[in-house]
């Protein structure tokens, strides 16, 4: 796997939470997701073909795994979602809200590409 | 693709259905289609296969074979359409190909070939029509199209193992790709491994390294 140099240094702390350097927008697959590490916590960030950004624990509360970045993305009406690749209950990535049960929801993460270095804040 | 014994090893068997069955199976795999495709070849009219409940069913009689299209198993169980008899293994083929392709291209999506089958205009007749006698004149169009099909094919597991590029996706973290996800805990279950429910995870001991690298922790139930 190509890496940024020095992930443990790429912390910036200018704006409260850090954010935290987790991978290349070149290591992304637009309408896929992968997960990073942060801090201990799973982050599932997504790059939709649209280019834009979305990050959401990684953790599907319906079947308690860590798989909410191996789901298949879409859009309900022009929600973009990320479907559990368990049970397929469908998540907005905008919102961490699910389609499928709205008492369900997922925290979301802030999450950013600068110079083409993806960084996440996972408080 | 579901086949019996055939006449290899069946006294009832009037053709080999082990064969043609896996001649069919390599032709048409990786195909993309609306729905998923199920198909059997049997190797004679007792139909050990069960090919008159799939997509594309396959009966072997004395002369050649039977073609069966548009049934289905499952909820809504439906016999699948004798189509055409007594066909070569060329002629089989052929008429295979151009069903499924004709399929592919005007269900809708999620549609299996008995529903789409239900809803098409003219019925069996009018799939005869347009397979064997082509009617709409794309009869070589739609050939063409499924040998593109089986020339561009590639086994995408293997493809995936033998690509660094591609094998970065099944890592567990992306900013750290040699650890595993720590959450994956195993027991063993009838001498094989499965991951621990919910409701075992707080009575796991971890026992040390998996035999299986791609493992961290094997864990087993605490006894009480």
């Amino acid at each position: 796997m190509t890496m940024i140099d020095d992930r443990s240094t790429g912390v910036d702390h200018a704006d409260g939470e850090p954010w935290v350097e987790v991978c290349r927008v070149d290591d992304l697959v637009a309408g896929r997701g992968v997960c990073a590490l942060v801090d201990g916590r799973q982050v599932a960030i997504f790059l939709l073909h649209d280019g834009s950004l979305h990050a959401l624990d990684n953790r599907d509360p319906f079947s308690d795994a860590n798989v909410l970045s191996r789901g298949l993305t879409g859009t309900a009406g022009d929600t973009p979602t990320v479907a559990s690749p368990v049970y397929k209950q469908r998540f907005d990535l905008r919102t961490g809200t699910c389609i499928d049960d709205s008492s369900v929801r997922v925290p979301v993460h802030p999450v950013r590409a600068v110079d083409g270095i993806v960084s996440v804040r996972a408080g | 693709m579901k086949s019996c014994v055939g006449s290899t090893w069946c006294r009832y068997g009037v053709q080999d259905s082990v064969a043609m069955a896996i001649a069919v199976e390599l032709r048409y795999r990786g195909l993309r289609a609306p729905h998923k495709i199920k198909m059997a070849v049997s190797g004679c009219a007792r139909e050990c296969a069960e090919a008159m409940g799939k997509d594309v069913g396959v009966i072997a009689t004395e002369k050649g074979w039977n073609l069966y299209v548009c049934g289905n198993g499952g909820q809504r169980p439906r016999h699948a359409v004798l189509f055409a008899e007594d066909l070569d293994d060329a002629e089989l083929i052929r008429c295979i190909d151009r069903f499924l392709m004709f399929y592919i291209r005007t269900a809708d999506r999620l549609e299996r070939t008995a529903s789409w089958f239900e809803k098409l205009e003219g019925g069996i007749d009018f799939l005869r029509a347009v397979v064997i006698h082509d009617s709409l004149g794309i009869g070589d169009e739609l050939e063409a199209d499924m040998q593109r099909h089986v020339e561009s094919y590639e086994c995408e597991w293997k493809a995936t193992v033998d690509d660094p590029e591609r094998l970065k996706r099944f890592v567990s973290f992306v900013n750290a790709p040699d650890q595993p996800d720590p959450d994956i805990v195993m027991v063993q279950e009838r001498g094989q491994v499965r991951p621990a429910r919910a409701d075992e995870k707080h009575e796991l001991v971890t026992v040390g390294p998996h035999p299986n690298e791609e493992i961290a922790v094997a864990v087993e139930v605490r006894t009480r």
